[in-house]
């Protein structure tokens, strides 16, 4: 110690600085722009995966009943039979739009608990875990019983 | 930023490469730096503050520990530097699964999403660990700002290598220049890695993906070979892919894989596989324990020491440590256990791909009942030995399989290399081929990561 400068004394509280802040950057997350077609096609190939199809206008008109000014993309895949449940919907809007593309996303999944509330339970448990998330201008509604794990890979992976 | 991203191939490498180009000398240095914190931060910009963090930590770190008088003061300071990097892959590694476990434990639900360990942090680590023990052990010159900088964000092999050690960094890249022909075999290791990535790792990561969980017992097989390929194109495409960028900015980086699937026992496949995370292990972990000039027991720990390290550096859950402890297990049995005959050449081949193959079953599951009901089905322990969904994709994938089989087993290189010495033209046509395929692949396929990017 007694070898140490003052230089190095200097050195060594710099040091510690950089370490405490090496340690906090990563914790402190930026807010970070998402692109939609980057997440729709990580929520595609997922599909793909899961053997579910695109859903066309018409589903879009009767399950999620949004004015088409208030949404600039959407995509959404789900299951050919009406018993499963699992769905991924990919909104991209306008900041000002976000909350009302939320709102209808709630909706639509309280809308799925009325229509299997009482007998269907593997789909209870689904719906239960179910996930709106706002990523930047990109609003996701995911059905699924690993929702929390797929958006975690996602941000992962994006 | 990942190099199979459209935006990294037709923006960020033509724009950063020609800027180089036409950089002045004293400049070149800098601007690959800024490139690097740019490619690093292109998805997260707090990356960038945590780059530029480890690059000064580095830099100050590394003559913190030179300035010590003695030796004793240098260990004891390069003790410190590298111990806070120990920290923090751990902290990264672990401190999210403590944190879950604590809530768990005291039935809280308050979650936070802090603990996401930055991009390629078990790579940048490592390789800066290495750069202390060899500025500590006097095997490198004293590195100027630009140097350690550089050294630490390379982009090329700054998310998953292959880790270089800095002294050889600093040999094979003295005398760095940018080349026609630097450029011309970068462009077509690049191409190679890509259509490795694109064309039979994606595919091999569907294939995976729609068969791991059919534990029949062709399906089980089906599942574990399209992960072993998967794993192989996945890892070995990214390094060449790194390779050939690094080349057409005029640098070197070490090879990271010799055809490890024609390896003849485990100890060969590991000279073969991720070269440059064993070569570090054996260099800063293995050498210093003592490696095999010490008692019999202290060399069988020092063995298992290593590729118990091996496992855990993979991630933090038990199937890397499971893993590190088969290979160990391995290597051990090959170490001490008298070899009175040899097999034949291809036989040795199959069984020890057949090994490496179970070995990543427990690679790939998190989940240990998985992985007992994968390997059990693999030994027909289980009621269901063909299911109609691994048939169907065994037909569908059998060109696949065969096409991936002939690449890693065949000694493809050298013919390649006579046909080229027969036809010259015939490179030219067949890179041209590969890219455009690969690029076609690209456009047209869905999302998928590279399987290190999570280390």
């Amino acid at each position: 110690m007694k070898q140490m400068t003052r230089k190095e004394l200097y050195m060594i509280i710099v040091l510690v600085f950089i370490s405490i802040a090496i340690v906090i950057f990563p914790v402190i997350k930026a807010q970070r722009i998402y692109e939609y077609e980057e997440i729709d096609r990580y929520f595609q190939s997922i599909a793909t995966q899961r053997e579910m199809e695109k859903k066309d206008a018409s589903f879009l008109r009767r399950c999620y009943p949004i004015n088409p000014n208030e949404y600039q993309n959407v995509q959404i895949y789900g299951h050919k039979g009406a018993m499963e449940v699992e769905e991924f919907a990919i909104f991209q809007v306008d900041y000002a739009n976000a909350e009302a593309i939320m709102q209808v996303c709630e909706k639509r999944i309280s809308a799925l608990k009325q229509s299997f509330a009482g007998y269907g339970t593997t789909q209870m448990e689904t719906l239960e875990k179910a996930l709106v998330k706002q990523y930047g201008i990109v609003i996701l509604c995911v059905i699924g019983n690993d929702a929390e794990a797929l958006l975690k890979e996602m941000e992962n992976a994006l | 930023m990942s190099f199979t991203s459209l935006s990294f191939l037709f923006y960020f490498l033509p724009i950063a490469l020609f800027a180089y180009a036409i950089c002045p000398k004293p400049l070149k240095k800098a601007w690959l730096i800024i490139v690097s914190l740019l490619f690093y931060g292109w998805m997260e910009p707090m990356n960038v503050l945590y780059l530029s963090g480890l690059i000064l930590y580095a830099y100050l770190g590394g003559i913190f520990i030179q300035n010590g008088t003695s030796w004793k003061i240098k260990k004891l300071r390069t003790w410190i530097i590298c111990g806070f990097l120990i920290f923090l892959l751990l902290y990264f590694k672990y401190a999210q699964g403590v944190y879950d476990a604590l809530l768990a434990l005291f039935q809280q639900e308050f979650q936070v999403s802090a603990w996401l360990m930055p991009l390629g942090s078990s790579f940048i680590l490592f390789q800066m660990l290495s750069y202390f023990i060899d500025i500590a052990n006097d095997r490198c010159e004293k590195p100027s700002f630009s140097d350690c900088a550089l050294y630490v964000s390379f982009f090329p092999k700054l998310l998953m290598g292959p880790i270089m050690p800095y002294h050889r960094f600093q040999q094979e890249n003295q005398l760095c220049a940018l080349s026609w022909n630097g450029i011309e075999n970068g462009v077509k290791r690049f191409t190679l890695g890509l259509a490795q990535k694109v064309i039979l790792a994606d595919s091999f990561a569907l294939l995976y993906s729609a068969l791991s969980h059919d534990f029949s017992t062709l399906g089980s097989w089906l599942s574990s070979f399209a992960y072993t390929f998967e794993l192989f194109f996945d890892f070995a495409g990214y390094t060449n892919m790194a390779i050939g960028t690094a080349m057409m900015f005029g640098y070197y980086l070490t090879e990271n894989f010799k055809h490890p699937y024609r390896a003849l026992s485990a100890r060969d496949f590991w000279r073969r596989w991720h070269i440059s995370l064993s070569t570090w292990f054996r260099d800063y972990v293995y050498i210093p324990l003592g490696g095999n000039r010490v008692s019999l027991l202290k060399h069988i720990g020092n063995i298992l020491i290593v590729w118990l390290l091996t496992g855990i550096w993979h991630g933090n859950s038990f199937n890397f440590v499971l893993w590190g402890l088969y290979y160990g297990i391995l290597i051990l049995i090959e170490v001490f256990l008298p070899q009175r005959f040899h097999l034949p050449k291809q036989l040795s081949r199959l069984i020890t791909f057949l090994i490496v193959n179970f070995g990543w079953v427990i690679f790939a599951r998190s989940d240990l009942s998985e992985i007992y009901h994968q390997l059990q089905a693999m030994f027909g322990f289980n009621d269901v030995w063909v299911s109609a969904q691994s048939i169907s994709y065994l037909y569908s994938s059998i060109g696949l399989f065969i096409l991936a089989g002939f690449i890693v087993f065949m000694p493809v290189e050298r013919w390649f290399q006579v046909l080229i010495n027969r036809y010259s033209q015939s490179e030219f046509i067949i890179y041209t081929c590969l890219l455009v395929t690969a690029i076609a692949y690209l456009l047209a396929s869905q999302y998928q990561s590279f399987l290190y990017f999570q280390f």
